[in-house]
């Protein structure tokens, strides 16, 4: 198994700062929801991470601890994070991203 | 030149020679070839539709140049090679034959890897065609140089039976290849099928 | 414009793969307004890519794409080194040619463009790692510049050659050891942004890559200006966490040391004076654009 970063949506969703966002050097690989976390009462959307994509070098990690002072993304193990965010099932609309969260084990 | 070489279905070994090296030459316009051997167009196009109708997954591998409606001529051709794939799934047997349309959507080593149910890459065609186990394929709007690669390493490593449905002067390193393709040559293959729609034997039960 | 090509057949379109039908439907192409902003929410013109985790470099691409004013009319020329594992990836024409031409190759095709659409604006930017800029490509660097070719030249400068294993470069800073440099660099970087200021560069920009809205700023800048007066340079710091022995998260902490004001990257700007006037006039127009829309919005509420 083997790292990929994981982000907490309630602590992301009470700030969104967008960080992680901007400074994952892979393409579309942390997205933005504006809608995420709405239905729980949360106050803005979150950033989740395409698990597909993401080459677990952390460098959201340190940008949540160090630059934003958050501390909402933590590397996890693969197959002990649950329902995850997969490039297939992220879908673009006209200003936000919407995703289905499925288990990022296939097979 | 005469030469005793013929483009056969493979697997030839791993590193097949060009047919062109082994003095297979191609069609003048108006004609076509069938293993290297040059027949008038209506046979090439004849003998094309009884491989569709034959294989256990004929498969149209659409490339570029007809995926992107870049000018009218190629939306036409998009059109026409609907067409020809609705056509050829019409006309097989659903039992045991399944009629596939796979793209080629652009020619970069994909990173980190293809989706082989969805797409065919020219750097690796074999996948695609050991994952669907198709068995005759053909291709179309592929520009040239990744045509003549994609055709070499699948009569290397696969027993695929390809058609060449070319754009310029035809392609030497597929086994059946039509030049100068235009949509009407397109919908020509598809009245082809259509003909002999019950006069082909489908594929034998238990063969490879 | 050139958008109306980036278009799949109408019949084929549900067997594309879903990026592409993404790229058509939900990239920013024909978009006047895009920047980085738009990272996260629009699907990116760079497609997964074969750098290392962590690189910088990726960084730069992703902000370089984001920023570009028209991507379906830009040509791009690469250089060998790791911007040519990334080119095959990026949703815009791009070139790559010899190691060190790229300039050379760029200077032809903007002239032949020029002359193919003289209604449009074709933008060409060139994209190459130190070596190549600095090194092997310096005699085509610098002729370019001398004869006012305009367009855009970006050097993603890692102080050394990463790809094959970190020997020495030009831009490597002195007495810097690198694992296949170990006397260690004997003399001091060149000093390429003031060689382009002589060369006759009219907009250069020497920084890191660790703000996102700077570096749209600067590549609009660089673009804008190459596009109306001449050649433009920026020299952009994207370290090669491998060879300076960092760790895969600490890309972004070295680039923040190295802009502080005594160090190498602190951020330098020299705009000639032609450019200048250009750019306040471009600024006016920014200005009026969003007073415009201002205007709009306040007369629609007033409306509902």
């Amino acid at each position: 198994m083997y790292l990929v970063a994981n982000i907490d949506i309630d602590i992301c969703a009470a700030t969104s700062c967008k960080l992680c966002t901007q400074f994952c050097p892979e393409a579309n690989t942390i997205q933005y929801d504006t809608e995420a976390g709405k239905d729980r009462g949360l106050k803005y959307g979150s950033a989740y991470v395409a698990v597909d994509r993401c080459k677990g070098c952390a460098q959201c990690v340190w940008v949540c601890d160090n630059m934003a002072k958050h501390h909402a993304i933590k590397m996890e193990m693969i197959d002990q994070i649950g329902d995850a965010a997969l490039t297939e099932n992220i879908s673009y609309l006209e200003k936000n991203t919407k995703v289905v969260l499925a288990s990022p084990l296939r097979g | 030149m005469t030469t005793s070489y013929r483009v056969m279905p493979g697997p030839e070994h791993f590193l097949p020679p060009s047919a062109a090296s082994m003095g297979i030459r191609l069609p003048d316009p108006g004609q076509g070839h069938i293993h290297g051997s040059i027949v008038p167009e209506e046979e090439a196009l004849e003998e094309a539709a009884r491989q569709f109708l034959s294989a256990r997954v004929p498969t149209i591998f659409p490339g570029p140049l007809v995926l992107w409606a870049w000018n009218d001529k190629a939306a036409k051709k998009a059109k026409a090679i609907r067409h020809l794939y609705e056509t050829i799934k019409e006309c097989v047997d659903s039992s045991c034959q399944q009629a596939m349309l796979i793209p080629m959507p652009d020619y970069r080593p994909k990173y980190p890897k293809i989706n082989p149910e969805i797409e065919i890459n020219p750097n690796h065609p074999n996948l695609t065609i050991w994952h669907n186990k198709i068995d005759a394929c053909m291709f179309v709007g592929v520009h040239c140089h990744q045509a003549n690669l994609s055709l070499k390493i699948i009569r290397g490593g696969t027993s695929c039976y390809t058609i060449a449905m070319c754009a310029q002067a035809g392609h030497e390193d597929a086994m059946l290849s039509v030049r100068d393709a235009t949509a009407d040559k397109i919908i020509r293959l598809a009245d082809w099928v259509k003909k002999l729609k019950g006069s082909v034997a489908p594929p034998a039960e238990h063969s490879a | 414009m050139s958008k109306e090509r980036i278009k799949i057949a109408e019949e084929l379109y549900d067997i594309m793969p879903a990026e592409y039908q993404d790229l058509v439907k939900r990239a920013t192409y024909g978009n006047e307004q895009r920047g980085w902003k738009d990272i996260g929410n629009a699907k990116e013109l760079i497609e997964e890519h074969s750098l290392c985790a962590g690189c910088p470099e990726s960084m730069a691409f992703r902000y370089i794409l984001a920023s570009l004013p028209n991507p379906e009319d830009t040509v791009m020329v690469g250089s060998t080194g790791c911007t040519s594992l990334v080119f095959p990836h990026v949703a815009v024409h791009n070139i790559h040619s010899l190691f060190g031409n790229q300039n050379a190759v760029a200077s032809g095709l903007k002239r032949a463009l020029t002359v193919r659409f003289p209604d449009r604006h074709k933008d060409v930017v060139v994209l190459a790692g130190d070596g190549a800029t600095v090194d092997i490509g310096l005699d085509m660097t610098l002729q370019a510049w001398f004869r006012q070719e305009k367009f855009t030249t970006i050097c993603f400068d890692n102080e050394l050659y990463a790809n094959t294993g970190g020997q020495e470069s030009g831009l490597m800073q002195k007495g810097f050891v690198a694992k296949m440099a170990p006397v260690g660099k004997t003399f001091e970087k060149v000093r390429l942004p003031e060689i382009a200021r002589e060369s006759g560069c009219h907009y250069i920009v020497n920084c890191t890559v660790s703000k996102p809205n700077l570096i749209e700023k600067v590549i609009k800048n660089a673009i804008y200006i190459a596009r109306e007066i001449g050649p433009t340079y920026l020299q952009l710091y994207t370290p090669c966490i491998l060879e300076i022995g960092k760790n895969s998260m600490e890309g972004l902490q070295e680039m923040r040391d190295s802009e502080k004001p005594t160090e190498r990257f602190a951020y330098k700007e020299y705009v000639s004076e032609p450019a200048k006037e250009l750019l306040a006039e471009l600024a006016a127009k920014e200005k009026e654009r969003k007073a415009e829309v201002k205007r709009q919005l306040a007369s629609t509420t007033v409306t509902v």
